[in-house]
């Protein structure tokens, strides 16, 4: 066999069904040639592999476990200590902490006990605009911006809530970056594959 | 894995988290010396850098840890667990990608048979074996990097369509869809003109 024919009958061999339960094996025609020439011999392996699938599970190094553990240390998750990681923002502007929100009641907010102030304060340093965008504005990025008038890194803003309502939201960091709240106490699924922080005032 | 001994290890990584979350402090470990394999593998596979793996294995554990209060403990911990990572190790990969565009062009299929041609004192099967993994990684890191989680969750790492469905936060048919085009991505990969 050339290595033109196997090529063909290689090609044949790898349009078949692959579904669940399909035999691996491959023709023994296939085999033989592969086995024998160093042009066809690894791609005949590479196919073997992705078609039985578990054969590339990668063993960890040995003691990886073990090194894990001892560089975590010990402790509690706290979730007051937690820090997002911040991966959408160049170099020096990888770590964002993110103070959550404060909630304010003041007397002159209400409104005859139907709406709360809510105080939002978020510490993004190197944002260039925050939003803070809930399905009280109807997920509008341009309807509340927070502010940093004073140039320190948390941005802040104010907002009247309806009392005895269930508020989700996220942050909107230039526009472009979502994150949820880290210190809001609830989480549920945005159903985009992330999370909205929940607000139950 | 029977149902059976899947519903034991999930009673047990509950156990771990609850136990984690009460300040149990050797806890955790029982997590990280379960998952630690698996994340390796599914963190090789996708940035198919052994160093890089290992890094990015104890930073998925490390980011899981710090984000357990905020697990419900209604759900399975295993795709919890796994959807951080797949996550983390997209940003990575969105990251290695930018730095390592280069490194693309090194890797076309022709020149890798030459170098293999031109290597001394190897028994050629073992050289084909090894060129085999090497060759079968290049296909999935040809992939579009949806396509490749996907293959890498079900066939590699052997998670159902369901599971891989609540991983990735898509639905069971888009799953199915992947990994056609998966397959087909890495038939026409290894059968595709730089062999010819």
């Amino acid at each position: 066999m050339t290595c033109e024919q196997w090529s063909m009958e290689f090609k044949q061999w790898l349009d078949r069904d692959w579904t669940d339960g399909a035999d691996p094996s491959c023709p023994p025609s296939l085999q033989q040639h592969g086995e024998h020439c160093s042009r066809c011999g690894p791609r005949l392996q590479a196919a073997l592999l992705l078609v039985e699938g578990k054969s590339l599970d990668r063993q960890a190094p040995p003691g990886l476990a073990e090194r894990i553990v001892e560089r975590m240390g010990s402790g509690t998750p706290i979730r007051s200590k937690a820090w997002l990681p911040w991966i959408g923002i160049p170099a020096a502007a990888l770590l964002l902490i993110a103070l959550g929100f404060l909630l304010v009641l003041r007397a002159p907010g209400r409104s005859a006990g139907e709406t709360i102030v809510v105080r939002f304060e978020l510490q993004a340093p190197d944002a260039r605009e925050v939003s803070v965008v809930g399905n009280w504005n109807r997920w509008n990025p341009a309807a509340q911006k927070l502010k940093d008038p004073d140039g320190d890194g948390v941005w802040e803003i104010e907002i009247h809530l309806n009392k005895g309502e269930e508020h989700q939201y996220q942050f909107l960091i230039d526009g472009e970056n979502w994150i949820p709240d880290p210190e809001a106490p609830l989480q549920v699924e945005d159903g985009f594959g992330g999370v909205n922080s929940v607000l139950q005032i | 894995m029977t149902e059976e001994s899947q519903k034991h290890k999930d009673a047990e990584d509950l156990w771990a988290v609850q136990a984690t979350l009460k300040g149990n402090a050797d806890a955790f470990e029982t997590i990280v010396r379960r998952y630690t394999p698996v994340l390796y593998s599914l963190a090789y596979r996708l940035l198919g850098e052994g160093e890089e793996a290992e890094d990015a294995v104890q930073e998925i554990l490390e980011k899981a840890f710090k984000n357990l209060p905020r697990f419900r403990i209604n759900k399975r911990f295993f795709p919890w667990l796994y959807t951080i990572g797949v996550n983390h190790l997209r940003s990575l990969e969105r990251r290695r990608r930018r730095r390592s565009r280069l490194r693309i062009v090194s890797s076309e299929p022709g020149r890798i048979l030459e170098s293999i041609a031109s290597e001394q004192g190897n028994p050629v099967e073992q050289r084909e074996l090894r060129e085999g993994e090497r060759l079968a990684q290049q296909a999935l890191e040809a992939l579009r990097v949806e396509y490749r989680e996907v293959f890498i969750l079900r066939q590699i790492q052997d998670l159902s369509v369901q599971e891989v469905a609540e991983v990735l936060g898509i639905p069971e048919g888009t799953v199915k869809t992947y990994l056609h085009r998966a397959r087909k991505g890495m038939i026409d990969f290894l059968t595709g003109s730089g062999w010819e």
